[in-house]
């Protein structure tokens, strides 16, 4: 069994390695357009089942990101949705003969926190303004400067490391045990791998939707006359 | 453990790709047909909202309407209440007037045929006045002579227009003369001799005898009838009883 930590490029494109989790994502994402291009065809004003699904899922997605933000979902919808939809699509690859799932690998985690990380600042920035935005890391006092950027810096790697760690050690169990004991003995495991890689998803997503909303609302509460006084 | 950068962008752009495409390609146009659905669910609401306010609005209407077609009605049936009163009190005015007329045509009627009994029970009355008066008169009138009734024939005679006498009792038409009983020669010349004398000429006389003359004589003859006798004045007084009478 390969290391999780090392990948091996598959092939190479000029001087780019390209490795099996660029490869599985690729396919994941065709497989996600392809899908998508496929329900945009037959979307209905009176939806069929397949329609019915996706607007749970999204209509389910607005209703998180509403709790969580406080406020509209659409300008999160894209972002929130894709990274749930992705993860959870990606986690649940690995249930296919043959493919590891492109979670299992680090660089793939640490790209979806770096999408979160990026987003944090681009909607905390836009809500608050350059100076507003900074200022919320001087809260509650400046004193608290220095933790306020470490824990910028720690939630994402521990996005990446809770990702990484449960989709990685998923795929490692699975492999142990059919390197051990056969082959229908990992299916419980393999049953549990689906039910973690949704939790996973849907963690990550949330915890994505909550670093976000943080950074709106903590200019918005720093601003307003009742969070001061408090 | 080696982190492999290359992948790391990658897979960021992999992402960032997959999200522009998933953004373009399923949320917005979801987010466009749940929008659309609620906005046709809207448009729906506020038609029916309109139907139902244009209906509630028909409803009034149709009450208001209502309302005056029944005002309308009583109206009318109270201008037909108070025109058949009108109607009814002309009806009964016109009968009682009709009715009072009848009844002064009844009573006047009446009253022509009580009269017209009465002036009929005063002629029979009359009559049989009359008729007890001849029987009577009958007795005593054979017994009287004619004699007793020449001068007043004579007087009668007198007082006929000339020509009247000339031509009366002459020999082209001679004069009948009617006595209450069969005259006796003596009788018949004195007659002709009162009645020449009064003629001044030759009197052609056919003497006739009737009973119903009670007395006296009828001298008739052209143009002129000389009644001398009871009947006669039994007839007199009877015709101006009657006319008396009415």
């Amino acid at each position: 069994m390969n290391s999780p930590l090392v990948v091996e490029a598959l092939f190479h494109i000029g001087p780019v390695p390209i490795t099996q989790p660029v490869v599985a994502t690729w396919v994941i994402m065709a497989v996600m357009v392809l899908g998508a291009l496929l329900l945009k065809r037959r979307l209905k004003q009176r939806p069929g089942k397949v329609q019915v699904v996706a607007e749970l899922i999204t209509g389910a997605l607005d209703d998180q990101i509403r709790d969580v933000v406080q406020s509209d979902p659409a300008p999160y919808r894209v972002l929130i949705g894709t990274i749930f939809l992705f993860v959870l699509i990606a986690n649940w690859s690995g249930a296919l003969p043959g493919v590891e799932p492109p979670t299992a690998h680090l660089e793939t985690d640490a790209a979806l926190a770096l999408m979160v990380f990026a987003a944090t600042l681009y909607h905390g920035v836009r809500s608050n303004g350059l100076v507003g935005y900074l200022k919320t890391f001087a809260e509650p006092t400046w004193v608290m400067i220095p933790l306020n950027l470490v824990e910028q810096i720690t939630r994402t790697f521990s996005l990446i490391i809770r990702l990484f760690g449960n989709v990685m050690s998923g795929v490692f169990v699975i492999g142990i045990m059919l390197s051990l004991a056969g082959l229908l003995v990992p299916i419980p495991l393999m049953a549990l791998d689906l039910l973690t890689g949704a939790v996973q998803a849907y963690i990550f997503a949330i915890l994505g939707c909550v670093f976000i909303g943080a950074a709106v609302s903590e200019g918005r509460d720093a601003g307003s006359p009742e969070r001061s006084a408090s | 453990m080696r982190i492999d950068w290359w992948t790391i962008g990658l897979q960021t752009i992999n992402l960032v790709v997959l999200l522009w495409l998933l953004g373009r390609f399923f949320f917005r146009p979801m987010a466009k047909v749940v929008a659309d659905r609620q906005a046709a669910a809207n448009a729906l609401l506020d038609d029916a909202k309109a139907v139902q306010d244009k209906a509630a609005q028909a409803i009034r209407e149709a009450e208001d309407e209502r309302d005056r077609t029944i005002a309308a009605r009583d109206a009318a049936l109270d201008a037909a209440r108070k025109e058949a009163e009108g109607q009814r009190a002309k009806l009964v005015e016109a009968a009682h007037a009709e009715a009072q007329r009848q009844r002064g045509d009844a009573e006047a009627a009446i009253a022509h045929a009580r009269g017209q009994a009465e002036a009929q029970m005063a002629r029979h009355a009359n009559e049989l006045a009359a008729d007890m008066a001849a029987r009577l008169l009958e007795a005593p009138g054979a017994k009287l002579p004619l004699a007793a009734f020449l001068p007043e024939l004579e007087q009668a005679l007198s007082a006929l227009p000339e020509a009247t006498r000339e031509a009366l009792a002459t020999s082209a038409s001679p004069a009948s003369f009617v006595s209450a009983r069969p005259l006796g020669d003596e009788e018949k010349h004195a007659a002709r001799e009162v009645i020449e004398r009064a003629l001044g000429h030759e009197a052609a006389l056919a003497f006739a005898s009737d009973s119903a003359l009670i007395a006296g004589l009828r001298l008739s003859g052209g143009m002129a009838v000389l009644d001398v006798n009871l009947r006669a004045d039994l007839d007199r007084v009877t015709a101006k009883l009657d006319s008396q009478d009415g």
